[in-house]
């Protein structure tokens, strides 16, 4: 790809990444505002946290995720929004690799729900997968923070 | 190709007033920005406090009468909730969500036994009728008004609870249905002998902040999904004991209670 050409393509590409990390976000946050308690139940159970924190870590987290999710959605400080997101990110990872050599049987709870599950229906392989994904799209957006109809592109616009 | 000097200075002057434009933009940007953050981080927190002040801790809530610190409704060796709970026997808390249907399963497969070894004094059973299964009820939270409704009992009809319990899991919805109504739930209430002024306030919510306390105390008491089974206060792993095959948990109970296990 020539380098012009990649600069056409690559704000598209980027704009897509930015609006599925928004969606990404929004799935996992609405649940959790519907049933807030069950939202601090799941935090609880990476048995991670001290129990002080635990329903204020519970509460706040879907708020965030759409806090998150609002200026992705715009573009509006993108380089910083994918920095943010890779940190939540770094700290999910933390915590199922922490349940996992734990030995605990837990849903992660990402998209609510969460708590123990039976035995062997756990897939934490799965999910560092999926998160690795996650991590693939914030780095994507971190190197290439540009992207198409963007409030960062038109505050930075030459007219 | 020379350019006369007044457009030069016009194209110039135009780059300045550009950049200008652009400084505001990216001004207003920020402002904005940073507001919408900082008032959701605000609201965020209020809801937070609000939301912690309107669930008590579970000390605090009004409780079924004869419920323990720990959300557990005991009942008797009678079959009424707090008449002759034996102390000196084996504790057995049982941790239950009536939208649960491995809860059903358990249900089904032990309650017989456990009811005989109760009866016979061998074993206090303590009940939890929690709720964290809100979710799968389509927004009508039947596992709340489920669990509302057998502690409301407990309280105020006590010898009734037991055959209420099982009445409900006899009736138990799909999950991710709406749920029994408040109306059925009355209903299946009267139908296991519930006087008429008892069954009228299921419906009110009484111990609703009961339920959520003693969901949330269940949590913090290491129970993360239903069924969970405490033997003297320890969580009992199906790795231990597997309570899914019939008459595992009245062997390992009998044995517990003769110290042989």
């Amino acid at each position: 790809m020539t380098s012009a050409r990649s600069r056409e393509v690559l704000p598209w590409v980027s704009l897509i990444v930015r609006l599925g990390m928004a969606g990404i976000l929004i799935a996992a946050a609405l649940p959790k505002l519907a049933d807030i308690p069950a939202s601090i139940r799941a935090v609880r159970a990476y048995r991670l946290l001290p129990e002080a924190v635990v329903p204020f870590v519970g509460t706040m987290l879907p708020f965030l995720e759409l806090l998150l999710a609002a200026f992705l959605l715009v573009g509006l400080f993108t380089r910083i929004a994918a920095i943010v997101w890779l940190v939540m990110m770094g700290a999910f990872v933390i915590g199922v690799i922490w349940v996992w050599v734990k030995g605990y049987s837990i849903d992660c709870g990402c998209f609510g729900g969460g708590g123990d599950v039976e035995e062997g229906t756990t897939n934490y392989p799965l999910h560092l997968l999926e998160r690795a994904g996650f991590i693939v799209l914030g780095a994507w957006l971190l190197k290439f923070p540009t992207s198409r109809f963007s409030v960062d592109s038109w505050m930075r616009a030459p007219v | 190709m020379s350019t006369p000097k007044n457009e030069r200075a016009a194209a110039a002057r135009a780059q300045a007033q550009a950049q200008v434009r652009a400084k505001e933009r990216r001004t207003t940007a920020v402002i904005v920005g940073a507001s919408v953050a900082v008032l959701a981080i605000f609201g965020a927190v209020i809801f937070f406090i609000i939301n912690a002040n309107k669930v008590p801790p579970l000390s605090e809530a009004s409780a079924p009468a004869a419920a323990d610190a720990n959300g557990g409704i005991p009942v008797g060796s009678t079959g009424v909730v707090g008449v002759d709970v034996p102390t000196d026997a084996v504790r057995l808390d049982i941790y239950e969500d009536f939208m649960c249907p491995v809860c059903n399963q358990f249900e089904q497969l032990n309650s017989a036994d456990l009811d005989s070894l109760r009866e016979a004094g061998t074993i206090a059973v303590y009940y939890h009728p929690i709720s964290i299964l809100d979710r799968a009820s389509n927004g009508t939270k039947y596992s709340t008004r489920a669990a509302n409704a057998a502690a409301t009992i407990a309280d105020r009809a006590p010898e009734y609870y037991h055959a209420f319990s099982e009445a409900l899991y006899a009736s138990q919805p799909q999950e991710n249905s709406t749920g029994l109504d408040d109306a059925t739930i009355e209903q299946i209430a009267l139908g296991v002998g519930v006087p008429a002024d008892v069954a009228s306030t299921l419906a009110d919510g009484a111990f609703t902040k009961w339920v959520i306390a003693a969901t949330d105390q269940g949590s913090q008491d290491g129970v993360q999904g239903t069924p969970t089974i405490m033997v003297d206060g320890t969580i009992l792993q199906q790795s231990e004991v597997a309570y899914f095959e019939s008459g595992a948990l009245k062997t390992y109970l009998v044995g517990v209670a003769d110290g042989t296990a």
